[in-house]
This record gives structure tokens, sequence and C-alpha cells, in this order.
């Protein structure tokens, strides 16, 4: 069998039993039941109205929709769920290793990835000093080097860039499978979600275990035995000595996944020349990955190393877990995979230390270090604010920023062209972090530490931003609003040019081309990082149409001041379908705990109050500015009413207005939430609400006491 | 249908789309006759449908499944129409046409088959007249399968009852005759 997915054990397949003879489908009483139900031919007006639907229909047909863009688009995916297990599964990992360790299935790979991923002590020395070369720029040249798949799925794999100090071996490598049979093996053949692409890997023999605990967990309580299952390790050797250990990394999450030691992982990317499913073209997903290999002691020594690559498997694993699923293959092997060498010249002289680092808006480097593949630095952030400032959906719920992790943490390395070439959160969770920067947030920093990967090459400069926030974590905010990713406004904490040829950093201002501000350091934590709320409410999110237990919901966040309403007694969301109010969800008392009537699963049995079309709850929110102020989240899931229900599309129509009410005098207190949403988050998210506070902050540089109490 | 045909219109081909259409015709006619009764009422909805299939055809995720999809949005239309007409009594449950001979055995037919209401007529036409399977069908009404066999064998007897009764009252009128 050619690279077929394969599954570990297949279980038999039940047959349908023989239609039953009360039922059976004979064209007799078809014929008399058209009949008696005048239902044989449809009258001649029918055909004329027809005909004349057809003729109105507009010229031009919408294209369907980008897969995985759907996918994200409805998180629909399976809203909660797989907001901790689809598309924050990755960057969740670096965030809460506890719980992205404890997911079924890719559970353990992320068990042995982080189980392996070395400590970080502040004490420990910093990196021995790089030698710098005269050379410095010069590098050996990597012809890249294909490796093909006689299969139907896998295509190529290619080693697009290689490069060693004499120490490690940096591999760059690229693969390309077939789309349409990926997704054959990914998606459950009945699942309403988007397409969710799989985790490719490969695994060695050192990791055993893992192989094995994943399989006990897709298929509790069968045995695993890999000799029957057919493994086949992959093993890597340089001169001839089998390569120990894959280095980690820890570069941005979805490459930092590619970095476990427990596997050699590739990721999905999407690019804009991928075709999809277009008549007589084959759809080719593409997979990176970033290997960083340690050169066994034996060969350092060598001026040419001559690696050899023997894949013979790849894995599959889905990233829906097992109880979700009514199909498909959870796991399965991808035979024939790859087997080839080439040689990498040792190249000892490409190493640089970076001087005379110079600070901009209070952000420092105080080491920087340089090679064609990695770029290492340690900086110090001030406090600029939490990600909870700006009032955007929390992450617990909606994938948005996680409240209370401070801006200026995300950071990108670009290329002299602007080519995003590596990025990386450098949010630093730990206890111990936390403590120091909380005691002492307003005048202490944050040390961070960067480092990141790069595909090997020669280059002139690199630029390094740090932005306020990541913005894979805002971006399921303007999807559900329906705002352009594009639109996307970061603000910058900090940019820096670094001179490869001079070994300098310095501030530079390159996020102005792209139209971004950069807040100033000093009143960035005293200003508001959102829009006014509107009567004490601030619309947080509007998540229409997507799957929560097994029901079509939509969700609604708000972020309240009860102070500012105390006119309110009984909160409730009304639905809309064209006029119609088609479903009302009440609020509890929340100061009443017996009010909450039930418990949600889906929400880590969180106490919901169930008003029988609805979920309803409160929760107290983290901080949203630097006063402190108590902001309350009100959360509504309004389910849609049966009759709206599509049984393989989702929802026939949607919500077409969702209001507040007080339902105790009917009174309007916000109305078309939809609207006012997308309003708040353009105004955070698209750039009018930084731009203005730029404008506010240039013109009261020298008053920032008086600046701060304007925007409080 | 073919999926390739399906695929082709997801990807804008508006002709591929006519033709899903086209053959469809008479199973969109058939469901929503199941339904609303009157034929403008069936006219209006099955243009309905053919407008949100004309826009939504895209999210369909899977090709295969395009029958069972148009069906559902085609119940969706007929259900969102009697919405609109809630409290409009329709007059035209009685067939427009028929040899006057036939017209009290029809009735009686008819009568018969009203007992059956409007779901176990949906469930008879899908499954018989559109060719779905039990499973679509009972994935398309939210019931169980067992559900839908139930129905069926139910709906069937009662047709075939009704159907016997009316052969055996016209052996009787040519009896008399």
């Amino acid at each position: 069998m050619k690279n077929r997915g394969k599954r570990f054990t297949p279980p038999a397949p039940r047959r349908e039993k023989a239609v039953r003879q009360g039922y059976r489908r004979d064209p007799e009483f078809c014929g008399f039941l058209a009949k008696e139900l005048e239902m044989e031919v449809p009258p001649e007006s029918f055909s004329k109205a027809m005909r004349r639907v057809y003729a109105e229909l507009p010229r031009d047909m919408p294209v369907r929709h980008y897969p995985f863009r759907s996918a994200m688009k409805s998180l629909a995916t399976v809203a909660v769920l797989l907001v901790v297990f689809g598309v924050s599964l990755l960057g969740a990992n670096s965030v809460y290793p506890q719980l992205t360790e404890s997911l079924p299935g890719v559970g353990m790979l992320f068990k042995a990835m982080n189980g392996a991923k070395p400590e970080e002590n502040p004490d420990t020395p910093e990196l021995p000093v790089p030698l710098v070369a005269e050379g410095k720029l010069a590098m050996p040249e990597f012809e890249p080097v294909t490796l093909s798949c006689q299969g139907d799925i896998l295509e190529e794999l290619t080693v697009e860039n290689a490069w060693s100090d004499g120490e490690k071996l940096y591999l760059h490598m690229s693969l390309l499978a077939l789309e349409s049979q990926l997704q054959t093996l990914s998606q459950p053949s009945d699942m309403p979600y988007g397409y969710i692409p799989p985790v490719l890997f490969f695994l060695t023999d050192a990791y055993r275990d893992v192989a094995a605990e994943i399989f006990q967990e897709y298929y509790p309580g069968e045995e695993f035995d890999d000799k029957a299952a057919g493994y086949q390790w992959s093993s890597i050797s340089i001169n001839g000595q089998k390569v120990e250990s894959v280095m980690e990394t820890r570069d941005p999450a979805y490459l930092q996944y590619a970095e476990t030691n427990s596997a050699l992982a590739l990721h999905y990317e999407e690019t804009e020349d991928r075709v999809l499913a277009k008549e007589g073209v084959q759809a080719f997903a593409r997979y990176t990955g970033n290997w960083v290999l340690e050169v066994p002691q034996g060969a350092r020594d060598a001026d040419v190393f001559s690696v050899s690559l023997n894949l013979p498997q790849l894995f599959y694993a889905g990233v829906i877990a097992p109880e979700m699923r009514e199909g498909g293959e959870p796991m399965a092997i991808l035979e024939d995979a790859f087997q080839g060498d080439f040689t990498v010249e040792a190249d000892r002289s490409g190493a640089l230390e970076l001087e005379a680092l110079q600070a901009d808006n209070k952000v420092e480097i105080t080491q920087m270090s340089y090679t064609p593949a990695e770029l290492t630095a340690t900086l110090n952030v001030p406090f600029l604010g939490y990600c909870g400032y700006s009032l955007l959906p929390p992450a617990r719920y909606h994938g948005g920023p996680v409240p209370q992790k401070p801006y200026g943490m995300y950071a990108v390395v670009s290329g002299e062209d602007g080519t995003v070439l590596a990025s990386q959160n450098i949010w630093d969770d730990s206890a111990t972090q936390r403590a120091a920067y909380e005691a002492d947030r307003l005048s202490g920093y944050q040390r961070m530490k960067l480092r990141v990967n790069l595909s090997p090459e020669k280059r002139q400069s690199l630029v390094l931003t740090l932005y306020y926030f990541d913005p894979e974590e805002v971006k399921f905010a303007m999807d559900s609003a329906g705002i352009p990713a594009g639109d996307l406004v970061n603000p910058v904490a900090a940019e820096f040019t670094l001179d490869l040829a001079e070994g300098t950093a310095a501030p530079s201002v390159n996020y102005e081309k792209q139209g971004l501000v950069k807040p100033d350091a000093e009143m960035s934590p005293y200003i508001l990082h959102h829009p006014e709320l509107q009567e004490g409410i601030y619309v947080q999110g509007v998540t229409e149409d997507i799957l929560f237990a097994d029901q079509r919901v939509s969700w609604i966040s708000l972020c309240v001041r009860p102070d500012r309403l105390p006119w309110v007694q009984d909160w409730a969301l009304q639905c809309y379908i064209g006029d119609e109010l088609v479903q009302t969800v009440s609020a509890c008392d929340v100061q009443d705990d017996s009010a909450y009537n039930e418990r949600s699963g889906a929400l880590e049995d969180l106490a919901v109050y169930n008003s029988g079309s609805g979920l309803f709850w409160r929760e107290e929110s983290g901080q949203s500015n630097y006063e402190d102020d108590n902001y309350a989240h009100l959360h509504f899931i309004v389910e849609y009413p049966e009759w709206d229900l599509d049984s393989y599309g989702g929802v026939i129509s949607s919500f077409s207005r969702m209001d507040l009410v007080d339902a105790a005098t009917g009174q309007v207190i916000l109305e078309d939430l939809r609207g006012i949403n997308r309003t708040l988050l353009e105004e955070t998210l698209c750039g009018s609400l930084y731009k203005e506070l730029e404008e506010g902050n240039s013109a009261g540089a020298d008053e920032s006491e008086g600046a701060a109490s304007d925007y409080n | 249908m073919s999926e390739r045909m399906v695929k082709k219109a997801q990807n804008g081909d508006k002709d591929a789309f006519l033709t899903l259409m086209r053959e469809n015709e008479l199973s969109m006619y058939r469901t929503a006759k199941a339904i609303l009764h009157r034929e403008d009422d069936v006219e209006d909805a099955v243009q309905e449908a053919v407008c949100r299939a004309f826009y939504k055809i895209g999210d369909l995720r899977q090709p295969r499944y395009f029958k069972t999809w148009i069906t559902r949005v085609v119940i969706n239309c007929c259900y969102d129409l009697l919405r609109d007409q809630r409290g409009i009594v329709s007059l035209e449950l009685l067939p427009e046409t028929g040899y006057e001979e036939d017209r009290d055995a029809a009735l009686d037919v008819r009568e018969s088959l009203a007992a059956l209401g409007e779901n176990d007529r949906l469930i008879l036409t899908l499954y018989y007249l559109n060719d779905l399977s039990v499973r679509d069908v009972a994935k398309l009404l939210g019931i169980s399968e067992g559900a839908v066999k139930q129905r069926l064998v139910h709906g069937r007897r009662r047709f075939k009852e009704a159907y016997e009764m009316r052969e055996q009252e016209r052996r009787a009128v040519s009896y008399e005759k």
C-alpha cells in the first residue's frame, strides 16, 4: 500500500441491516404515493417560477470560503472546546502547559515537549560570547535538497536551507502534501466544523513511550504494540553517527511545537498561492519546520557534515478530541515517507555579538547575539499596561488576550524588506517573574529572553519589533466582528534595527510606514486602551453561529460597570430574526448563589443559569485599567431555535439583531449589540483609538500628570 | 448530481449551480409540496431556497451531502413561509381537479393521509420520492432513525389501507352500474 493513511487498529466496519420489508422502496408504491400526493410532475407554473428565479440570480456567484478562515471564523468549530483544542492549542502550551498536557491525544506530545524544556533560571550564565569574526556575513551556500515520495498523499520534503556552527545543525524543512487527502484523513465526514489541519511529525525511537501514550489516548483500552502497528522510527545521522537529541529552540508558538524533543514536527502554513479545490488542479498543503539537531561529539571537528535523513513514516494526529469525533481516524501513519543524504559545510565564523545597544521607549536590550540561524536577546521591558486594559475578550473563552499579560511581549523579527522571519511571545508567566513584576510594575522592568530560529542565510540587517499583543490572540475577536485581520493596528512598544555588518542595534521607526503607533511608555499604563463605555457597558464579544455543547448558539460577552447601571433590575438578551423576537435569554440574580441552576461541562463545570433558551453567568473581571475599576463580565449564550437549524450547514438565518434589555421594565439598555461590538473593536483594533491617543500624548507630553487624569 | 458539479458551483461556476438546481427541481418541489400544499407557496419557498443556496453553497463542507443540504434549505424556507403566514388558513387543501366519480374516494384517501400529519407526509416524500436514506431523513428532521422507520411503516400501511378501500369502492360502483 502506497502512502495511505493507515490507522493503528482498524475497527470492523458495521454494515447497515437490510431494509425491512415494512418500508421497502418499491416502484409501485412510489408511483402510487407520488400520484396521491400530486407530486408526479410539477405544474407548468412551477417551471415558470423556476425559470424566473434563475434569470434573476446575480451573474457572479459568491466563491467558497477559504476553509481555514471558516474554521477560524466560527471557531465554529468548537467554540470553547476547540479554542483550547485547536486554534490556541499551540500557543496555550507556552502559557498553560499543564492544560495542554492534559488534553486528550496530543497532550502527550506537549508533555514530552514541556518535560524536555530547559528551566528558565535567572542565575544561568549567559551564553558564551560568540566570536565576532571578520567574515561574519559570509556563510557557505546550501543548495536545497528535495526528497520526493511516490505516494498518494505526501509529495515532497525539501531541506530548504541548512547551516551549522559545528555544534548544532539547523535545518529549515518544508513538506508538500495533498490537501484533499489530508482533509479526508483528518476531518470526520459528519463534522460541521471547519477544517482543522492535522499535526504532522516524525517520531524517533527515543520517544517510543510518547507514541504509546498517544495511542492510549486515542484508542483507550487497546493494547499498544508498535511492531504490530508497523512503526518505523526516524533517524538522522551526521558523518555516520546518530544524532542523539533534537535541540529545543523556543521559537514562536507554531514553531515551538516543531521543536519538541518528542518529534520532528512540521507546521501547517497558509500560503497565498495555495490553490484549493480548483478544477483540475491539485491543492497542496504546505508544512514547514525548523529543526535544530545537536551534532554528535565525534563529528564536531569535521569541516563538512554528511547528513543522512531516514524518515520512513510520517505520523499524523488530528486535533479533534476523540470523544468529539463521529468518524474518521484520529491518528494515522503516512507510509513511504522520505530518505536522503546531503552535505553541510561547518561555518564556525558566522556568530556575532551585537554591541552599542540602545534603548527605545524605555525598552532596553542588555544582550544580543546573532548567527545566520538564530537570534537571541535579553530585553528589559517596562510596564506598559495589561492586555486586559483593552477590554478585548479574554483568552479563557474567546481566544483573546490573556487579561493580565503585559503589553509589549510579542516580538517579531523581520528582514530588510519587511518580511516576517520569526515571531515569539516572550511573556514569562513564571510565578517568580510575576511576583517581582507585580510588586513594582511601574518602575520595574520585565526581563525577557528572546530566542528565535531563522532560516539560515546571509543578511545585512534585521528589524526587531515588540508589539503590544500577539495578533493571533485578538484575531478571533476581529473575525467574529467581521473585521479584516489586515486592519489590525497593533501598537508598538519598541523597534530596533540590527546592523549585522556593524554589529549594532539602534531604535528605528519602520512601523510608521505601516501606519502603526508607539504609545509613550510613560503614559501607556495610565491611558484607556478602549473606547468610552456606552451606558457603562463595553460589548466585548459577539460570536455568532458557533457550536457549543452540541448546540448552535451565539455568545455575547459584556464588560459592565454595575455601579453605573443601578436602575437595571433584570438583565435579559433579546434576539430577533427579521422583526420577530425569537429568543430571550434571561439573567439570574447574581447575588443569589442558588439562582445558578446548572453546571456547564463545556465551561469547566462552571455554575450557570439556564433559562431554557440559553445560558447566563457572571464573572468578575481582571483589571481593565490602572485604576483597577471594578468591571464584571456578563455572558449570554443563546441557542438558535430548532426550526432555524440546518443539519449540515449550521444556522439558516442568523439573529438579525440582539438587544440588551431590562426585562422588568421592558426598557432597552443597548440596541444592536453586534453593531456596537463591531464599532468598539474597530476603534480599538483599527487605529483610530491609538491614533487619537498618540495625538493626545504628543500634545501633553510634558504634562504627564494632567494627561493621565484626562484619560481617566 | 456529481460532487464535481457541486465543487464547481462552490468555486463560482453559475452554470454548474443552475445545473444542480434543475437536476433537483423535482425533489425540491416535492419536499415543499409535502409541507405547504398551496402551489403558490411551494413556488415561493423553492424560489427562496434557490436564492439561499446560491449564496450559501460555499458553506457546504461536504459536496456529497448536497442533496440533503438543499433539502434542508427547502424545508427551512417552507417553515419560514409558514411562520410568516401564521394565522392564515390554507384554502387549497382539497385537490383542484379530479374526476367527479373519484371525488369521494379521493377524499377518503386524502382524509386518511391527512391523519398522517405533516411530518409523516414529509418523511414519506423524502424517503420514497426523493430517494433519501433513512439516516439522511433522520438527520434532516432531527429525529432518530428508528422513528423514521416506524413512521415509514405506519405511513405506508395507511396508504395501503386507503388505496385498498378506494379500490373496493370503485369495484362496488362499477358492479352497481
